[in-house]
């Protein structure tokens, strides 16, 4: 049992703003430590873990994270101007103070976990098992709308409340008790997998959702809003029974996009409130990796030792109208400048069944549909490594302690990868496919030790 | 017991020092910022504040280090006056558009960040500035001239909008301020210029030099808000538009014109810049000074000087090459003859480049490229820097770059050592003179009151710079022409409103004023529907390009295929054999149905974001006519 209390303030809230209590608990039971426990013999760690914390957080995100500390205080911020002169020289200017933020005062992330430790067969099997909720009150969500007469952003507040919800789970099973060949064989496995999900259970303006780029409550975070694809026109009957896109002409070769609410136009909606997408539905897909999981094997055996480490993602799908999973620059007069789209192929009339509609850097093609929603779950081989320990007698032969060389591969490929664009997730992710992937390393070795 | 007492003396003391220190620790202020409490005390406080208002009036403006950048040929895209090379302009082609109206606008959110900065400067200016003098002054009109000027931006693109005139706090009423009609609007722009005008200095005097917004920039201001609030509402009157204000024609503005323009005529009389430079085109070179502080006519502009700027630059290089937009006939058109007479009266050849060029009033030859110039390559000054070998322009577009009209621009040719044109040492003009004097000649026009005289210091000052015929009032009366509202034109007015018009658009062509012309005139459905750009007459290029002997004489080293025209497959002439830069595009050929605007164009929609937050709030922001 523990018990933890802290009473923090921060310069950067108003005076009366800027104290905090934060408490914390946490206990925890071994259950096979008990006399009435049965089954000593196969499980000998059962553990009930359980706790409850509360703390603060000064870094609201809404306000420029760490690099604002004086939010009470309405400063004029002056700088030089570098290509403005006026009266013979450049100039130096002193530009408005923001609104200072009265109100805002800590977050308060609350989290409540429960987690449970197994150790079993003699120690040969390892469980562990975590769940966690984190509550974070008073959090600061995007400022409360207002009329843009006023002319600057809004204030943050602690506006809003999110949740999130995880568990993560590991199992590993080791022996070293059985030998091959006369030689003691050593090896373990292990699984692990966990997940979490935030949403919004609180936000303060948003009753209506009338406007865009909001919280609402209920919104899941890394939700894909996406349009519904009909697929690509394919001549002139189809596209005079198209709904077009507001203020673009369309052609075959053109996606066509499904009027989901029946206005008779394709957009956005009026916001981007989830409940108030226009022709976008709310899909089961998510943006974030979710369900990674991961699985490692290490076995030793008469001097010889091999590892390996294979992780993945269950469940990741991003959409991006970026120019380097479209193959294609900011003109329609541009080639298309990758082999890996041009094999996907572009859209003729001669080429009716291409993946990818026509060429050209067509806005409303890129509009985030279904159809083409990187799918980026994967499971890849993140290292093997072999090694052999040169026998001690013929080390010792050679005037040294110890002699050992291995071989080990990183980054050595997708078991499976299924995204119509081949470039590593991560990056695709992070820069949509722009910049360097991870690269893949071999190596030998030889560990002398003296 | 005495140790323990001590220890716990101690403790308490340590408690009490550092509970003491911690609370002047947290409230310490950034040491490299300025507090509001004690800023604006002098007048470099109020000068470096109104510097960082400057950025924000500037947007016509674009730079790039180094050598490469942008240049502001494409003032009138978007207009009848000049086209992209080879797409129709967007905003002019809205068949089967919904006029729904966009969630969020840009230009609305801009203008109400830029008077919020200028409301707080104007609210605080004072608070602690011991005394007031003549500098002080000027800083202070600056203020009201930005605010002006962002208002002047909202009254253009939305009319009536809702008027704050404070730095708003979040609780605030006026949040859910309703719109105020434009004519409300336009006064308090109007009595901001007038505050802009009390206190700034003139030209050249005090803190107004060297860039800086002056009395004669306010007081041209002051005629072109006039002018346009003032036309708005009389022509919209007139032709009962949706767009009208009631109970209005708009002469109470109209009337505030002249006396405004007259107290820069007892200043500026007739001074505006003659020096033509080595062609002996005053009017061309106007936009290639370098220094606009000695220049005279020009009262507004961004300073532009590799000596100064050394992180950007403004690059004129492109300004007169084939690197996109094009002029129209509907431009080419409207010039006067050479003896002061209206094409369509004229007897004058004017079909090839050279014939209108010689036969078209000085301005045409100053503002658009004739061949009779030679090879472009060989202009002075620009020899060597990779411009075409080729007296025409290029019209074939996959022969490079090109100006699919045939009418290549040459207003504001920036020649000489490449460090003028390339690197930024041209001045951009904002605001010059002669937009007050033809302010001044168009109120006067519409109410009635033009004189000779009026005429005299006014276009013919600007007339006579290049040349130009005078205007003769008389004369211009007895034309037997009637004017047509496809053009510009009202058809109802005057022979000497209609004149006035052609003199402005012809005078401010690219210099951005045409389509808030169109409309203020109530015309631009008349002007832009049904209208399908055209260029230059195609056989003079087809007898250019084809003829290789011509190209090589010119200079062309290359072989001359890549450049000769194919006539109805890399270019095509309509009827007339005017070329036709869209004539892929069905709506622009022969029978199409051209451009289109709806009525509501006039005005952009309220972005309904902000509908929408009034209405949460129980009040009301009206959209504009025509939008959803």
């Amino acid at each position: 049992m523990e018990f933890n209390g802290r009473y923090d303030a921060t310069s950067r809230f108003r005076a009366d703003k800027r104290w905090g209590f934060f408490p914390s608990f946490s206990g925890a039971w071994n259950v096979a430590k008990e006399n009435f426990w049965p089954v000593k013999d196969v499980i000998s760690g059962f553990k009930i873990r359980g706790s409850w914390a509360t703390s603060g957080n000064a870094n609201v995100n809404a306000l420029g994270g760490d690099n604002n500390f004086y939010l009470f205080s309405p400063t004029i911020p002056v700088n030089q101007v570098n290509n403005i002169a006026l009266g013979g020289s450049t100039i130096t200017a002193a530009r408005i103070p923001a609104i200072v933020p009265e109100t805002l005062t800590w977050e308060k992330p609350t989290s409540i976990g429960i987690g449970l430790d197994v150790l079993a067969f003699n120690n040969r099997l390892e469980l562990n098992y975590d769940w966690y909720q984190r509550t974070t009150r008073d959090q600061s969500g995007p400022p409360n709308p207002l009329p843009e007469v006023l002319g600057t952003t809004p204030p943050a507040t602690n506006n809003s409340e999110s949740e999130t919800r995880g568990w993560e789970v590991s199992v590993k099973w080791q022996d070293q008790s059985f030998s091959v060949l006369g030689k003691p064989f050593k090896y373990s496995l292990s699984a692990r997998m966990n997940d979490y999900v935030g949403y919004v259970t609180k936000y303060e303006h948003n009753g209506t959702g009338a406007i865009g780029g909001q919280w609402t409550p209920g919104e899941v975070f890394g939700q894909n809003r996406l349009y519904t694809s009909n697929g690509i026109i394919q001549n002139g009957t189809q596209l005079n029974n198209i709904v077009p896109h507001t203020g673009t002409w369309i052609y075959p070769g053109d996606l066509s996009i499904q009027d989901t609410n029946g206005d008779g136009v394709i957009n956005q909606g009026n916001g981007g409130v989830w409940y108030s997408l226009g022709d976008r539905t709310l899909t089961d897909s998510y943006s974030y990796p979710r369900y990674r999981y991961g699985f490692s094997l290490t076995a030793e055996w008469n001097n010889f030792n091999i590892s390996m480490n294979a992780d993945g993602v269950g469940h990741w799908k991003r959409f991006s109208g970026n120019q380097y999973i479209w193959g294609q620059g900011g003109s329609v007069f541009f080639a298309p400048f990758f082999k890996e789209t041009t094999d996907l192929g572009y859209w003729t009339a001669n080429n009716p069944g291409a993946f990818l509609p026509r060429n050209g850097y067509h806005g409303k093609n890129r509009l985030p549909t279904d159809q083409y929603l990187l799918n980026l779950a994967h499971l890849r081989i993140r290292n093997i490594r072999l090694g052999y320990n040169i026998p001690t007698h013929l080390v010792q032969k050679m005037g040294l302690r110890s002699l050992n060389v291995y071989a080990s591969g990183e980054n050595l490929g997708f078991i499976f990868y299924k995204s119509f664009i081949k470039l590593d997730p991560q990056l695709l992710a992070a820069s949509s496919g722009e910049g360097y992937p991870p690269s893949r390393t071999f190596s030998l070795g030889l560990n002398i030790g003296l | 017991m005495k140790i323990y007492i001590n220890k716990i003396t101690l403790v308490l003391l340590a408690c009490i020092t550092l509970t003491a220190c911690s609370k002047d620790f947290l409230d310490r202020v950034p040491l490299d910022d300025l507090s509001v409490d004690t800023f604006f005390s002098s007048n470099a406080d109020l000068e470096i504040y109104v510097n960082g208002l400057y950025g924000a009036t500037m947007p016509r403006y674009d730079f790039q280090a180094g050598l490469a950048g942008s240049n502001n040929k494409g003032e009138d895209i978007g207009s009848d006056f000049m086209i992209n090379n080879f797409s129709p302009t967007g905003s002019l082609f809205q068949q089967g558009d919904s006029g729904i109206a966009p969630i969020n606008s840009g230009t609305w959110n801009t203008a109400y960040d830029n008077i919020r900065r200028t409301n707080f400067f104007i609210e605080n200016s004072t608070t602690n500035l011991g005394s007031r003098d003549n500098n002080s002054d000027h800083f202070i009109g600056e203020g009201y001239f930005f605010r002006a000027w962002h208002y002047f931006n909202l009254l253009n693109n939305f009319g009536g909008v809702p008027i704050i005139d404070k730095a708003l706090g979040t609780g605030d009423e006026e949040l859910f301020k309703e719109r105020n009609s434009r004519s409300e609007v336009a006064k308090f722009i109007l009595k901001d210029l007038d505050s802009a005008i009390v206190n700034l200095s003139w030209k050249g005097t005090g803190p107004a030099v060297a860039g800086r917004i002056n009395k004669d920039a306010a007081l041209t201001m002051k005629a072109r808000v006039a002018l346009f609030e003032g036309t708005w509402q009389y022509y919209h009157a007139q032709n009962a538009t949706p767009h009208s204000e009631p109970n209005s024609d708009g002469t109470t503005f109209l009337q505030m014109v002249e006396p405004t323009v007259q107290q820069l005529i007892a200043k500026n009389g007739s001074s505006i810049y003659t020096n033509g430079g080595i062609f002996n085109e005053p009017y061309n070179q106007l936009f290639a000074i370098t220094n606009g502080e000695s220049t005279p006519g020009v009262f507004w502009y961004r300073v532009y000087d590799t000596e100064i700027i050394t992180t950007n630059s403004h690059n004129f290089y492109n300004n007169i090459t084939d690197s996109g937009p094009g002029f129209t006939d509907r431009l080419v058109n409207l010039y006067l003859d050479a003896d002061g007479i209206p094409q369509s009266l004229s007897a004058r050849p004017l079909t090839t480049l050279n014939e209108k060029g010689q036969n078209l009033e000085p301005r045409f030859k100053q503002t658009i490229w004739t061949p009779d110039r030679g090879p472009m390559n060989l202009l002075p000054g620009r020899t060597s820097q990779g411009d075409s070998p080729f007296r025409y322009p290029n019209i074939k577009p996959t022969a490079g770059n090109s100006t699919s009209t045939g009418y290549r621009q040459w207003k504001g040719a920036v020649l000489g050592d490449v460090t003028r044109y390339r690197a930024g040492t041209a001045d951009d003009i904002f605001i010059r003179y002669a937009e007050a004097l033809l302010a001044m000649a168009e109120a006067k026009a519409i109410l009635g009151t033009i004189t000779q005289s009026d005429i005299d210091v006014t276009v013919n000052v600007l007339r006579g710079r290049v040349g130009a015929p005078a205007m003769n009032l008389n004369a211009i009366n007895s034309w037997a022409i009637s004017y047509s509202a496809t053009e510009g034109f009202d058809p109802s007015g005057t022979n000497i409103v209609n004149e006035i018009r052609r003199e402005r658009s012809i005078e401010f062509v690219n210099e951005g004023f045409r389509i808030n012309d169109l409309k203020r005139w109530a015309i631009f459905e008349s002007a832009i529907n049904g209208y399908r750009p055209k260029g230059a007459h195609l056989q003079e290029f087809l007898d250019y390009f084809n003829d290789p002997a011509q190209l090589i004489a010119d200079g062309l080293t290359g072989s001359a295929t890549p450049f000769q025209i194919t006539a109805d497959v890399d270019v095509k002439a309509d009827p007339n054999g005017l070329i036709n830069p869209f004539f892929k595009i069905p709506e622009f050929i022969e029978g199409g149905q051209g451009y289109f605007v709806d009525p509501r164009s006039y005005l952009n929609a309220i972005p309904s974001s902000q509908i929408d937050l009034y209405g949460e709030n129980g009040t009301t922001l009206t959209q504009n006519p025509g939008w959803n």
